[in-house]
């Protein structure tokens, strides 16, 4: 049951009449008018229940882009139906304006034998802007009969499941115009530092200052002899292509954590992402998988469709779960996905509590079949803390900063000689500073 | 339509958000007055015995309290009564400011016992309460006060109280008597009368405002006071109100001066309040909620870290920390590789920033045992770290090595002065 705005004000408007007859006769009188005319209207309003909810379904969108979320009511009732339509999204999704009014005609029979009904539609279409990633959900459609006369109506809630999938919003995405043009310069145009098997020969080019001496092709440069002097010729070689690359980003209780202002878990994937995107730019197969105590979600680039798409829409449900992450899993999952060498790359965090016992052991297992990276995210809060020493509560603080600090530069120390590459930055810092490094390990052959 | 009702609306809401801040203010000035004179219970009545202003009795009964002599108030007949039973040989006085005695209360007066009664009335109200057909009777009234003249006790005067006083110049009611009477007025109207009689139920005085704070020093105000009513220890001091005339049969309910139709619409509205409650309190859907994620602030740890040392008084272990932290980090900027020991990084910092290692050595080697020592170290040490950066960056300082700082020349020295040149040489090519 519901009573509108409109009985209100009637129900107001009476009490004229109780003051012109002031009796208890009048009062009771007045009264039951009111109860009749809810009633009559509530009798005569088009039934909310007969209708059928069709949910359009949404496409993904990336977080803090706007998107439209569409429902079709198709009307299956006699009379018409007139009032207004709520979806029920979480306030996450954003919606703007939840409640639409709706007006269905009846259905109505267009030939002597009523067997032709004409379904009358209408189609609710909310405006979303998420604000958050994952999977949003409406998870009921209430639909509000107004009666004829506007006094009263019915309402039901129609439980009709309607998702918008919320992407990561990939801001670091602006960096890749800049990394993938230095991988293009890269590309047949330098002169790789280390020579090896693997490393296929691309073209002959005038030697300039800095390139490594060793790769001066003398037997060109002697048939390049000419009257004005002598032009030292190099040679120059390809990056490897098709090389595997895998990002395992952890999503364990450690990725819970909120640098600045956004989780570990959002800023590894805006590094992931930005990785991804120039190692398929690169060439490469690119691998990705999250993971705590089993794999939460996968892409890789033999899937039909853009990576970066596939590994945006693998992340956007993954969130941090509050249990310690099982690395012993981690050289298996990575066997199972490629038995060749790989550049591998652990989203982490450079927590001395869950790396020691948890990475630090299997890391052997690894750096001996991979080149391993673990990128990071620095808290530049710690390093503020660090700073602060005006006061005694200061100096504590300051003193258990640094502490953290000394531990993290023990723990870098300790994965470096085990071979395996450290990127730690500031949130907004890790992505480019990942893809430097790829591109930097790229670019001396160690791929 | 529509549209100018919402703009009507929103003009009006806007104006309130505008003007709210000095809406408000008026509102709680409103209360604040109201408040403040709720609270103030200051006697304000006239002829008030706590009554400071010049038409109150206070300096009277300021006066009778240092002559030990206790008032006992009564604000109605009631309490007036049951005082008089408690102190059954104490004066009464009676003033009216208007108001009379209930009736059964006059009755009394009119056959009282031997209690001295003194009846203080401006007016006709007392006189005509207690005796409406004679013997004594309202006369007028006397201007009195300023320039008029002051009223003589009289010779036939039989009360001693006005003898003493002998004058009285003060505004009041004069009452003719069949006994003599003191204080003789002369009204325009009706001749001779005066203000104090004697009557059966006591002396009536028609001028009370001679012992207001005003007039009570002036003429004999005073003595005629003192004789009124200091003559017993207690004295019972009764003023009529409204409220001792009116019979429970006179009480009248504010409702029968209401019209016929307020209850009904009082019933009405309530029935609307409860439809507005339905109207406005149905939901359009079920509620919605948000399933929140898992965050932890970042320094969460270093935050706990740093409150443990800080109630465990850490001194030690907190200063150890600072100094690791600041000798990895000079290590660090000077460029000394992976272990290097603590003497070389003393060296080093002192050679480039041209002090004696000895100093730097001393700074290091402190012990702070205060609070307040750790913050002077921690701040040294972050100087002294500063310091070093600076004359890292600066090229000049290391062209110029001090001459002092080579007196401790050893193979940590040779090994940093050679690693200077590389990095100059290296800079220059990356330069190129």
């Amino acid at each position: 049951m519901v009573l509108t705005r409109r009985f209100l004000y009637v129900a107001l408007g009476l009490s004229a009449v109780v003051v012109v007859f002031p009796t208890p006769g009048a009062l009771l009188g007045c009264a039951v008018l009111l109860i009749l005319l809810a009633a009559a209207d509530m009798v005569l309003a088009g039934s909310p229940r007969s209708v059928r909810v069709e949910r359009v379904p949404t496409a993904g969108v990336r977080l803090g882009q706007t998107t439209t979320a569409s429902t079709v009511v198709h009307q299956e009732g006699a009379r018409p139906l007139r009032g207004q339509v709520k979806d029920g999204w979480q306030p996450s999704a954003g919606a703007r304006a939840q409640i639409s009014p709706i007006r269905l005609g009846p259905v109505r029979s267009t030939g002597p034998g009523g067997s032709a009904a004409k379904i009358q539609t209408a189609r609710i279409q909310t405006a979303l802007r998420p604000t958050r990633r994952g999977d949003l959900h409406s998870e009921h459609l209430s639909l509000r009969s107004i009666g004829p006369l506007g006094l009263a109506g019915r309402q039901v809630t129609h439980r009709v499941r309607h998702t918008l999938r919320v992407l990561p919003p990939f801001h670091s995405r602006r960096h890749l115009p800049s990394k993938l043009q230095r991988l293009r310069e890269l590309d047949g145009a330098t002169a790789v530092q280390i020579r090896g098997a693997g490393h296929e020969f691309d073209s002959l080019r005038d030697y300039v200052r800095g390139d490594d001496v060793r790769s001066i092709d003398w037997r060109a440069t002697a048939r390049r002899q000419s009257s004005q002097g002598q032009h030292l010729v190099v040679r120059t070689w390809r990056p490897e292509r098709d090389r595997r690359v895998i990002i395992a980003l952890d999503s364990s209780r450690t990725s819970a954590v909120r640098i600045e202002d956004e989780p570990r878990l959002d800023s590894g994937m805006e590094a992931a992402l930005l990785l991804g995107a120039l190692a398929a730019g690169a060439g490469d197969r690119v691998d990705y998988f999250s993971f705590d105590r089993g794999i939460s979600s996968q892409a890789r680039s033999g899937m039909r469709g853009d990576l970066l798409h596939q590994m945006a829409e693998a992340m956007s449900t993954v969130e941090p779960r509050l249990v310690e992450a099982d690395f012993s899993q981690l050289p298996g999952q990575i066997r199972a996905i490629s038995s060749q060498r790989s550049l591998l790359v652990v989203l982490t965090s450079l927590d001395s509590g869950s790396l020691e016992e948890g990475l630090l052991p299997v890391l052997p297992a690894l750096t001996q079949r991979h080149l391993v990276v673990l990128a990071a995210v620095r808290d530049p809060e710690l390093d503020r803390r660090a700073r602060a020493r005006e006061t005694a509560g200061e100096v504590y603080r300051a003193a258990a900063a640094e502490r953290a600090l000394i531990e993290k530069e023990a723990l870098r120390r300790q994965l470096a000689s085990l071979g395996v590459e450290v990127v730690e930055a500031a949130p907004h810092q890790l992505p480019p500073q990942l893809a430097d490094t790829y591109i930097r390990l790229k670019a001396s052959g160690r791929l | 339509m529509t549209t100018t009702t919402a703009t009507l609306g929103s003009t009006l809401r806007s104006g309130f958000q505008r003007w709210q801040f000095w809406l408000l203010l008026l509102v709680l000035g409103l209360l604040s007055v109201a408040l403040i004179q709720s609270l103030n219970d200051e006697d304000m009545d006239r002829f008030g015995l706590q009554n400071t202003a010049l038409d109150g009795y206070a300096a009277l009964a300021g006066v009778l309290e240092d002559q030990e002599v206790q008032i006992h108030s009564a604000a109605s007949a009631e309490i007036a009564r049951d005082l008089m039973t408690e102190h059954p040989e104490a004066p009464l006085v009676v003033l009216s400011t208007g108001d009379i005695p209930e009736a059964a209360f006059s009755e009394g007066l009119r056959g009282r016992d031997q209690r001295p009664v003194v009846l203080l009335s401006e007016g006709p109200e007392l006189l005509g309460a207690l005796y409406p057909e004679g013997p004594a009777s309202y006369a007028g009234n006397h201007p009195g006060g300023g320039s008029s003249a002051a009223l003589e006790a009289g010779a036939q005067c039989p009360v001693d109280a006005a003898v003493n006083a002998a004058t009285v110049q003060a505004p009041g009611a004069l009452f003719f008597s069949d006994a003599p009477g003191c204080f003789t007025g002369f009204t325009e109207d009706t001749g001779a009368a005066q203000m104090l009689i004697e009557t059966e139920a006591g002396l009536l005085f028609g001028g009370p405002a001679a012992f207001t704070n005003q007039n009570i020093t002036d003429a004999g105000h005073a003595a005629l006071a003192l004789w009124l009513f200091g003559a017993e220890d207690d004295l019972i001091w009764y003023t009529p109100m409204g409220l001792d005339t009116l019979d429970e049969q006179q009480w009248a309910s504010p409702m029968d001066f209401l019209p016929d139709w307020v209850i009904p619409l009082a019933w009405w509205l309530l029935l609307c309040v409860l439809v507005m409650m339905l109207v406005l309190g149905r939901r359009p859907g079920p509620v919605v909620g948000e399933p929140l994620p898992v965050q932890v602030p970042g320094a969460e740890t270093a935050e706990g870290r740093g409150r443990m040392y800080q109630s465990a008084n850490a001194v030690d272990a907190s200063a150890r920390t600072l100094r690791s932290a600041h000798l990895i980090r000079l290590a660090r900027l000077l460029r000394l590789g992976a272990a290097p020991q603590e003497a070389s990084i003393v060296d080093a910092a002192a050679r480039q920033i041209r002090r004696d290692p000895a100093q730097l050595e001393g700074l290091l080697a402190r012990q702070p045992r205060s609070n307040s020592e750790l913050v002077a170290y921690a701040q040294a040490l972050a100087q002294l770290e500063d310091e070093v950066q600076r004359a890292a960056l600066n090229p000049h300082s290391l062209a110029h090595p001090a001459g002092g700082a080579r007196t401790g020349l050893g193979a940590e020295q040779t090994s940093t002065d050679r690693t200077h040149p590389n990095r100059q040489q290296g800079k220059n090519t990356s330069n190129d």
